[in-house]
């Protein structure tokens, strides 16, 4: 009998141990208290949740009140209060506890009834505690980023809807309601096409697939704001993924403009009027030039004739200058629509050639096209003249008398073809090539400056060329010279907007 | 209206310095009788003195620009073809001068020398259009 005993105390124990191991390892704390002597049994986990050392403890239900935060207290005696009593079943607290250090922990407190007395009245109430500080904490953090983070979107200059695949709207900004003049209910949960209205949802559909699609497009828009001011904005539609790259939802962002807008307007202006400004005077000096030279005023003197063709030089290089300038800066603003078309491209080798013909004569340069193929080229035709004439210009300048100019067009890749323009010229300084098609790059090349030619031509042509959707460069030639070359696509589905 | 040849041309140009210049190229150099006005008002004062074959009239100028010039001068009576100067051209204002019944627009700055045989091809292509 006493070895059953022996046999049985030591199953507890066993048992015991094996439940404060599970304890500890849950992190999961359990009070277990007699209600007609006050008296609470506390696992070891109990003091170690507090900070303290691990050890089986007994305690007053009132002592284990003293722990619960002020703020928190009445809403936990209450609830004890109202499973003892059975008017609820379950005890069930979200909590803080005082540590043994004086801070607090958040902690989830459940409990039941375990006896009751013949009576109904409750003798025994047990259940666990679980520190779920880090899981409030990090609630809390999200919370905060959350809402820090609907500051900063509502804060934000530009207006931003995201919407489901259904084109039900999941989320808008401030900045978005302030641009349509629309209120949170109309917008919240509505689908696009109701919220927009018919005619702006005709507009934007093709992007709202687009993006649903997984496609991010943008475009321009130019709206009336509530206030009645004309707004322009760059709409931007992108698709949202989820972990595994899927589209669940799309975002849209309209960027208000106008400012850079006016301010393009006024470039505009100002680039009119300065064209206006610079040509005139040019005009008369080189009017008066010219009428000079022809002897309208007499005959002149060989140094006075000398003098005048110099003056005429400059003026011409003025001209230049100027109408250089101000077409790199319509490029560059992407103004001056390029008339985009497949074109018959040594047909237009042959116009550029014959075009330049009689500018390069002076040079005593020889241009030939080598082995025409059939080859199709995607661009503007009279900008690719205008490229095609700078390169010309170029290698006529920097070749000896007597050589002869290559153009040659080859197919490469995906229907794109590379055009070359090769000279026989000394090839380009080492310390050049980095800069050379910058803006007025030719400055820094001393003597071997050329005395014609703007500095802009080639700063043009890549502008030229890389609006076209291409890429310019050059390579040292084999047997000396140097060979520019642009390369383009052939095809007009080859997107480059 | 001869598109025979082209022999008088009223120049309305606000700026002295231009109607020196194209005056003498024209005139000395080019062989034509010319006319100048330094603005459109002048312009339509002279008309009754001055029946030009060719206008050559300056796009910018205060008051009456180069347009309203030569509506000035089409309700006066006067059907003679007209050219612009600009020192503004923009491709898509070409269209609209052209339905203006403009012969053609010479950008500024423009060779002095060769404007006079600029006007005759212009003068010529517009005399091959109107013939039956």
């Amino acid at each position: 009998m006493r070895r059953e005993q022996q046999k049985a105390l030591r199953s507890a124990r066993i048992a015991r141990d094996r439940l404060n191991d599970a304890l500890e390892g849950s992190q999961l704390a359990v009070f277990d208290w007699d209600v007609s002597s006050e008296r609470v049994r506390l696992s070891a986990t109990w003091p170690v949740m507090l900070g303290g050392e691990a050890r089986e403890m007994r305690c007053t239900a009132q002592e284990l009140f003293a722990l619960v935060h002020p703020d928190d207290v009445e809403r936990v005696r209450s609830s004890a209060r109202d499973t003892l009593t059975g008017r609820i079943p379950r005890y069930d607290v979200v909590h803080r506890v005082r540590r043994l250090d004086g801070t607090y922990i958040w902690v989830h407190s459940r409990g039941k009834v375990t006896g009751r007395d013949p009576q109904g009245r409750a003798i025994r109430f047990a259940g666990t505690n679980a520190d779920i500080t880090p899981r409030v904490t990090a609630e809390e953090r999200l919370k905060e980023r959350e809402m820090q983070l609907r500051q900063l979107i509502d804060t934000m200059p530009a207006a931003i809807v995201v919407f489901a695949t259904d084109e039900r709207i999941l989320f808008h900004n401030r900045a978005y309601l302030e641009l349509t003049g629309l209120s949170a209910e109309a917008v919240n949960g509505k689908r696009m096409k109701e919220v927009m209205g018919e005619t702006l949802y005709a507009i934007v559909e093709p992007h709202v697939r687009a993006a649903l699609a997984g496609h991010t497009t943008r475009f321009e828009q130019r709206v009336v704001d509530p206030s009645g001011r004309t707004v322009d904005l760059e709409v931007v539609y992108m698709p949202l993924r989820d972990a595994r790259g899927r589209v669940t939802a799309a975002i849209t962002v309209r960027f208000d403009i106008t400012r850079l807008k006016d301010l393009d307007r006024m470039k505009d202006g100002f680039i009119a009027v300065a064209s206006h400004e610079l040509r005139t005077p040019l005009t008369s000096m080189r009017g008066s030039l010219g009428l000079l030279e022809a002897g309208v005023a007499g005959e002149l003197s060989d140094e006075a004739q000398g003098l005048v063709t110099i003056a005429m030089q400059n003026c011409e290089r003025l001209v230049r200058l100027v109408n250089d300038l101000l077409d790199l800066e319509k490029i560059t603003s992407g103004h001056g629509a390029f008339r985009i078309a497949l074109l018959d491209w040594p047909a237009v080798l042959r116009m550029a050639i014959d075009s330049s013909r009689g500018f390069v004569e002076s040079y005593g340069v020889a241009f030939e096209l080598e082995r025409p193929r059939d080859l199709r080229v995607r661009g503007d035709e009279d900008r690719l003249i205008q490229v095609l004439s700078n390169l010309l210009f170029n290698a006529a300048k920097f070749s000896p008398r007597g050589s002869v100019v290559t153009v040659s067009a080859k197919p490469l890749a995906d229907s794109w073809v590379r055009t070359s323009v090769r000279d026989r010229g000394p090839g380009i300084p080492e310390h050049f090539r980095g800069r050379i098609f910058q803006r007025f790059a030719q400055a820094d090349m001393g003597e071997d400056r050329p005395a014609e030619g703007s500095g802009l031509g080639l700063a043009i042509s890549r502008e030229i060329v890389e609006r076209l959707g291409g890429r310019i460069g050059f390579d040292p030639a084999q047997g000396g010279g140097t060979e520019f070359w642009f390369d383009l696509p052939g095809t007009l589905d080859a997107a480059t907007q | 209206m001869t598109a025979s040849a082209l022999a008088r041309i009223l120049l309305v140009d606000d700026q002295r310095d231009i109607r020196s210049i194209v005056g003498l190229a024209l005139g000395k150099i080019g062989g034509f009788k010319v006319k100048v006005c330094a603005s459109g008002e002048e312009a339509l004062a002279s008309a009754k003195d001055f029946v030009p074959d060719l206008l050559l009239l300056d796009l910018s100028m205060p008051v009456m620009d180069g347009v309203a010039t030569l509506k000035g001068l089409r309700a006066s009576g006067l059907q003679a073809p007209a050219v612009f100067f600009t020192a503004r051209m923009k491709p898509e204002d070409a269209v609209r001068y052209e339905e203006l019944g403009v012969l053609g627009v010479i950008p500024k700055p423009f060779d002095p020398l060769k404007l006079g045989a600029q006007l005759r091809d212009m003068w010529k292509k517009r005399g091959a259009e109107k013939k039956p």
